[in-house]
C-alpha cells in the first residue's frame, strides 16, 4: 500500500531554518502514549534476548545475565526482532520529517537503536553519527531521531548537544561510547578548538516520552552520567536519502560498522530489504513494510 | 584433507570426529592474537560483528566471551574460517559436494566463567535447508577437564525430539543440562552419558548439527579456554520459507522474495568442481591452502 501524502507541512520553515542553525530540531509528541507503552511493554525482554520474530539484533551490549549492574545498554538493528518496534521506527511520518529538514526527495532507514541507561550508568562519549555512518553516498548525509521513551530531563543521562557543531568539520571515530577514561567531552572539545571554538556549549534536552529531537549526522552529541534515580529509555532512528548507494569499494567498505555488511560485492544498490524506504515524496514506500509491522 | 571411511562412518554414527594438529600453535596464537583485538573494539576492517558477548567493560569480568562474524572484521581470521580445508573437511563428513560459509565464533571461558546451556546447533540453522549443519570446533588453548571443556552426548544426533526455540545459552539460571534432560527424555533416553572432550591446542572436534552439547563453569582458577568454530552449510542450501526455523543471524541477511542465501553474505568455500565464490580471492588469504603439510599431518584419532 502506498503512502498516504501528507498535506500539510509537518515542519514549518522556521524550524527548517532552526536545524539548519543549530543541527538539530525538538518535535514534541511524535509518537502516542499507546505506541510507547507498546514498546515500553517488550522492552526488557528484548534485552533479555527474547525477540518475538526469533531474529538476533545487530548489536546486543548488556544483557541482564552477564552485563554488570550500572551499566549503558545498547541494541543496534532491532526492527528485525520485534515488530512492535519495527511499526514506530518505519514511521513514515518521521521519515518525512527528516526528508523535509534535510531537503532530501525521500527517507531510507538504515538503522535503529534501542538505549537504556540505569542510575549511576557512566557518560556516552561525545561524537557525530556521521564517523560510523560513512558506507553510503551522499557521503556523510545521515539524520537521526532520538525518541525519548522515558521522561528525559537534565541529570538523567538525558542526550545533549553542541548547538551549531554539525558545521565543524567530521572527525575520526570516538573509539569507545561506553567506559573509558577521558572526559567524555573531551572529543568534542578537541574538534571544537580545531574548528575555532574555544568554548563550546553543551545543552542537554528535556523531553516527555514520545517526543523526539531530530538531529544532523554531524552534530556533537552524547549524553551524561545518570545521577537519578531513574532509567533513561530512548529509541534512535537513523535515516539517510532514499537515492543512497553504497560507496564503491573493493572487498570491503573500510569503517563500514553495521551497514556495510549488508553490501553485495560488485552491487552498490542499498537493498530494501535491509534498507526500506520509509517515505517518498511521489509516494513510494517499500512493500514489504505494511505487512511486516501490521 | 582426507577423511577415512572410518571417520566419516564414526561421524555418522556417533556424532562427531576428533582431529588431531588441524592448526599449528603458531596459527592458534595468531588467532587468539586477532580475536583480542576485536574485543577490545579494534575491527581491522572497520566492519562489526553478528553477534558480540562479554564486551570488556559492561559485562562482569567472568562471563564467557562470544564473538560470530569474525570473517567481516579481519582478514586474518577470515584467512582460517573461510579457509577451504575446512569446509571441505565439514561437508566431507556430511557428504556434500559443495559447502558454504555459515557461522564462525570465537569463545572464550575466563576462569570462573559460568556454564553453558546444552543445545543442538541446528536450532540455530533452523532458517536454513538443510538445517543440519557441521562444525568444526578447534582448541586454541589446551581444553582439559578443569577449564570446561566441551561435553557431547555421542549419538544424540539421532534423537527424534522436537524443534526447539532458540535459548540464550550464557550464564544459565538453573542447570545448564536441563534442556538436555528434556530431550533425552523425548527420546525415551532418561540416563544420557556426557562426555567432556579433551583436546590440545590445534586439535579440533567436527560435530553433526543435532549433536547435544555444552560446557560446565570454568574451574581453573587461572586457565581460560578459547576456542573457534566454524559452521559449514551446504553449499546448495537456501532459506527455508519465511517464518520457518529460528531467524537467529541467517534471517537478517533474507532478501524480500526470495529463498537464495547470496555469495556474498554465505561465500562458497569449498566445491568438488573447485569453484569459490571470487571475491573471496580479493579479500583474504585461505591460511590453509598453502600448507602442503597440513592434510598429512593431520593425525586423526577417534573416541568412542
Amino acid at each position: 500500500m502506498n503512502a498516504v501524502q501528507t498535506k500539510a507541512p509537518l515542519v514549518s520553515a522556521e524550524e527548517i531554518e532552526q536545524f539548519r542553525k543549530d543541527g538539530f530540531l525538538v518535535v514534541e509528541n511524535l509518537f502516542s502514549q499507546a505506541q510507547i507503552d507498546g514498546l515500553l511493554a517488550r522492552f526488557d525482554s528484548l534485552y533479555a534476548g527474547e525477540f518475538e520474530t526469533g531474529i538476533f539484533p545487530d548489536e546486543w551490549h548488556w544483557n541482564p545475565y552477564t552485563g554488570c549492574v550500572e551499566v549503558a545498554g545498547q541494541m543496534t538493528g532491532v526492527w528485525r526482532c520485534d515488530r512492535t518496534l519495527a511499526s514506530i521506527v518505519m514511521s513514515e511520518t518521521a521519515g518525512q520529517i527528516a526528508a523535509t529538514l534535510e531537503g532530501w526527495t525521500g527517507t531510507r532507514l538504515l538503522t535503529d537503536g534501542l538505549w537504556q541507561k540505569p542510575p549511576k550508568a557512566k557518560e556516552t562519549t561525545l561524537h557525530q553519527d556521521s564517523m560510523y555512518i560513512n558506507s553510503h553516498t551522499p557521503v556523510g548525509e545521515t539524520t537521526t531521531c532520538w525518541v525519548a521513551l522515558s521522561n528525559a530531563f537534565p541529570g538523567a543521562s538525558t542526550i545533549e548537544y553542541v548547538p551549531g557543531s554539525h558545521r565543524w568539520p567530521r572527525s575520526g571515530a570516538v573509539p569507545e561510547f561506553h567506559n573509558k577514561n577521558k572526559s567524555y567531552l573531551s572529543q568534542m572539545e578537541a574538534a571544537a578548538k580545531q574548528a575555532g571554538n574555544e568554548d563550546p556549549q553543551v545543552v542537554q534536552m528535556k523531553l516527555e516520552p514520545g517526543s523526539c529531537v531530530f538531529h544532523h549526522g554531524n552534530i556533537w552529541h552524547g549524553s551524561g552520567k545518570n545521577i537519578m534515580d531513574v532509567v533513561r529509555r530512548s529509541l534512535v532512528i537513523i535515516h539517510v536519502p532514499a537515492d543512497s548507494k553504497f560507496q564503491t569499494a573493493d572487498a570491503y567498505i573500510p569503517g563500514g560498522y553495521i551497514a556495510a555488511k549488508y553490501r553485495r560485492h560488485g552491487d552498490d544498490t542499498m537493498d530494501e530489504s535491509f534498507f526500506p524506504i520509509v517515505w517518498r515524496e511521489d509516494g513510494y514506500r517499500t512493500p514489504f513494510l505494511d505487512s511486516y509491522h501490521s | 584433507m582426507n577423511i577415512t571411511a572410518e571417520q566419516k562412518e564414526h561421524f555418522e554414527q556417533q556424532g562427531f570426529v576428533i582431529i588431531n594438529d588441524l592448526l599449528n600453535i603458531e596459527q592458534t596464537e595468531q588467532i587468539i592474537e586477532r580475536c583480542d583485538r576485536l574485543f577490545h573494539t579494534q575491527f581491522e576492517t572497520g566492519i562489526y560483528p553478528d553477534e558480540w558477548y562479554g564486551r570488556p567493560g559492561p559485562s562482569q569480568p567472568n562471563a564467557t566471551r562470544q564473538m560470530t562474524g569474525l570473517w567481516r572484521c579481519d582478514r586474518t581470521l577470515a584467512s582460517f574460517t573461510l579457509s577451504s580445508a575446512i569446509a571441505h573437511l565439514n561437508a566431507t563428513l556430511m557428504g556434500w559436494t559443495s559447502a558454504r560459509y555459515g557461522l564462525d565464533t570465537f569463545w572464550a571461558k575466563p576462569p570462573d566463567a559460568p556454564s553453558l546451556y546444552f543445545h543442538r546447533n541446528s536450532t540455530y540453522t533452523s532458517a536454513i535447508d538443510p538445517a543440519i549443519a557441521p562444525t568444526c570446533w578447534i582448541a586454541l588453548n589446551d581444553t582439559t577437564l578443569e577449564n570446561s571443556p566441551l561435553e557431547i552426548v555421542p549419538k544424540s544426533h539421532l534423537w527424534h525430539t522436537a524443534k526447539r526455540k532458540i535459548r540464550f545459552l550464557h550464564a544459565p539460571p538453573e542447570d545448564y543440562r536441563i534442556p538436555l534432560w528434556q530431550a533425552a527424555s523425548e527420546a525415551n533416553l532418561p540416563d544420557p552419558t556426557i562426555v567432556p572432550i579433551e583436546l590440545s591446542a590445534g586439535s579440533a572436534i567436527v560435530l553433526h548439527g543435532n549433536l547435544w552439547h555444552g560446557s560446565g563453569k570454568n574451574n581453573s582458577p587461572t586457565k581460560t579456554r578459547q576456542s573457534l568454530s566454524i559452521t559449514t552449510l551446504n553449499g546448495q542450501a537456501k532459506y527455508q520459507p519465511p517464518g520457518s526455523g529460528n531467524g537467529y543471524i541467517f534471517d537478517r541477511y533474507r532478501m524480500f522474495n526470495s529463498l537464495d542465501l547470496h555469495e556474498s553474505y554465505y561465500p562458497i568455500l569449498w566445491q568438488e568442481n573447485s569453484y569459490r565464490t571470487p571475491f573471496l580471492q580479493d579479500y583474504c588469504q585461505d591460511a590453509l591452502a598453502a600448507d602442503s603439510t597440513f592434510a598429512d599431518s593431520a593425525s586423526t584419532a577417534i573416541r568412542s
